[in-house]
């Protein structure tokens, strides 16, 4: 479990916390337990996510440390058959700084429901 | 609500570091241009309100084993 500073959009900045319940699926945890959301490591889930449009900002933000790239899960009821993920709001995760920020897709190329259904880890 | 007037071409400036130019009025549309520090995220209205409403929605998900 790691220690994170969160920035999401509408949300705002807050200390969270990111671990791994389940295999490929990651729960970031508000430190105050306000709320937790689930997160999938979303080039695992979908191979060909294509996110050019912003790279050159995540790279900025990064100034090029390492980063992977999160979406967050809903609808999901305990049954990933049913959930959708947003990709057009990806979070970045900066591992060595500890911060995570929420870029947005301009293009409109992927949609902010993906189903998971029928889609596997590699 | 503050209200400026501008013609295109003419631009509003925000703080010290985003400015916003009008670049064409077409009908009932309007063309801006806006400079603004690579950190500031820019969204349409819509964009913004429906990825607002994603991240709530995010936020009432919870792993199985909690329910």
């Amino acid at each position: 479990m790691k220690d994170f500073q969160v920035y999401l959009l509408g949300v705002g900045e807050f200390q969270a916390q990111l671990d791994s319940p389940t295999q490929g699926v990651h729960r970031l945890s508000a430190q105050d337990d306000a709320f937790s959301m689930l997160l999938i490591e979303t080039e695992a889930w979908f191979p060909h996510y294509d996110y050019k449009e912003i790279q050159e900002d995540i790279l900025a933000w990064t100034q090029e440390r390492p980063f992977t790239i999160f979406t967050t899960l809903s609808s999901c009821d305990g049954d990933m058959r049913t959930a959708t993920t947003n990709l057009r709001g990806p979070l970045v995760v900066d591992w060595e700084k500890g911060k995570i920020r929420q870029f947005v897709l301009y293009s409109g190329k992927y949609p902010l429901k993906a189903v998971l259904a029928g889609k596997e880890e590699n | 609500m503050l209200l400026l007037s501008r013609r295109p071409k003419e631009s509003i400036r925000i703080g010290d570091d985003i400015v916003i130019t009008v670049l064409e009025v077409k009908g009932d549309t309007v063309r801006l241009g806006i400079e603004a520090p690579q950190g500031v995220t820019i969204l349409r209205e819509e964009l913004y309100k429906q990825i607002l409403s994603e991240n709530m929605a995010a936020m009432q998900a919870r792993p199985k084993e909690e329910k």
